[in-house]
């Protein structure tokens, strides 16, 4: 399955549904799609509008490749299960979001080569294609927490006071 | 030690769960979580084992984000946080951003005096957020999580590496 996500917005992502439903009966996996408030509703591939946070992580793990916006918690949630995600920044011009910070989020990411970014929509195929070839291997899962959770938990006791 | 977590959903909340499941871990126990985030789809059945309490404030139905924030300051946000905040008495109210921490914070801070900590959102690369923007007076620890944020904030703002 090809999974695609536009996360919990109240605002839709035409661009990349419509796209995807014109690319559906030329990809060789189903496509199964997550479109939030997105007015337009696919005619090639299975699709929902929103659904709770255990089932979303579901289909992540079921899915071959997984197509997402650029929301933080969503490329959160797909790295921790050691995918890369191909993912396309919703943009403020389309009405997509309020502000560009989804494209500034999936350059970063992007740089750090942990996601296949997607900045014009006519490059999706491209790009879906290419994790499917690549068999793309995500970040390697850590054990130990990151440095920021370490301190936080230390800040956390400094300044909560600690009971114990 | 008692923590109100306060942020909207969506990815804040992605990377709200995540940290504090991580926090609970390293602490092992002697923590108590409650929740303060907006009714959605997600938030509306179960929501994180690792919140022991959850308290839903309603969603902002405008898409402009101005008008969003202006629900961030509505009496009746204001009225139901601080009864919150009231009955809950928590040592310390973490944030990851979102509407929904602005009135928690001012409550917290300038009415119960309660110690507050903000995580900056990991979808912020560069610039700063709406809430940032208001919370960096309001906050006893201020976190970023991408180092380009430091010079935009003041001396007090701390990077000490992503949630990933």
């Amino acid at each position: 399955m090809i999974f695609v996500t536009v996360g919990n917005s109240n605002l839709g992502f035409e661009r990349l549904i419509k796209a995807m439903d014109n690319l559906a009966r030329a990809l060789p996996y189903p496509v199964v799609m997550q479109i939030g408030a997105t007015q337009y509703t696919p005619k090639n591939a299975e699709w929902f509008r929103y659904c709770d946070h255990d089932t979303i992580i579901e289909y992540f793990k079921k899915s071959r490749v997984i197509v997402t916006h650029a929301g933080a918690g969503t490329i959160l949630d797909i790295l921790l299960l050691g995918k890369k995600p191909v993912v396309v920044p919703r943009l403020s011009k389309f009405k997509e979001h309020i502000d560009d910070h989804q494209v500034e989020i999936t350059k970063a990411l992007g740089d750090q080569k942990l996601i296949i970014p997607v900045y014009d929509i006519s490059q999706l195929e491209s790009a879906i294609l290419k994790a499917l070839m690549d068999n793309h291997k995500g970040r390697p899962s850590s054990t130990t927490p990151p440095r920021l959770i370490r301190i936080l938990s230390e800040r956390l006791d400094s300044i909560g006071g600690n009971e114990q | 030690m008692k923590i109100l977590a306060a942020c909207e959903s969506g990815g804040h909340l992605t990377q709200m769960g995540y940290t504090l499941k991580q926090i609970v871990e390293i602490k092992n126990n002697g923590i108590y979580i409650v929740l303060v985030t907006e009714d959605s789809t997600r938030t509306r059945n179960r929501v994180d084992e690792v919140f022991s309490k959850v308290y839903l404030l309603e969603m902002p139905k405008h898409k402009n984000k101005y008008l969003r924030y202006l629900h961030a300051f509505s009496p009746i946000v204001f009225l139901k946080v601080a009864k919150i905040l009231k009955q809950e008495r928590p040592d310390v109210v973490l944030s990851t951003a979102g509407w929904v921490s602005i009135p928690t914070f001012i409550l917290a801070k300038l009415v119960f005096g309660i110690p507050t900590i903000y995580v900056h959102s990991w979808s912020r690369v560069t610039k700063k957020s709406d809430s940032g923007r208001i919370l960096y007076y309001l906050s006893d620890v201020f976190i970023v999580q991408w180092p380009q944020l430091l010079e935009k904030y003041g001396k007090k703002a701390q990077y000490f590496g992503g949630i990933i």
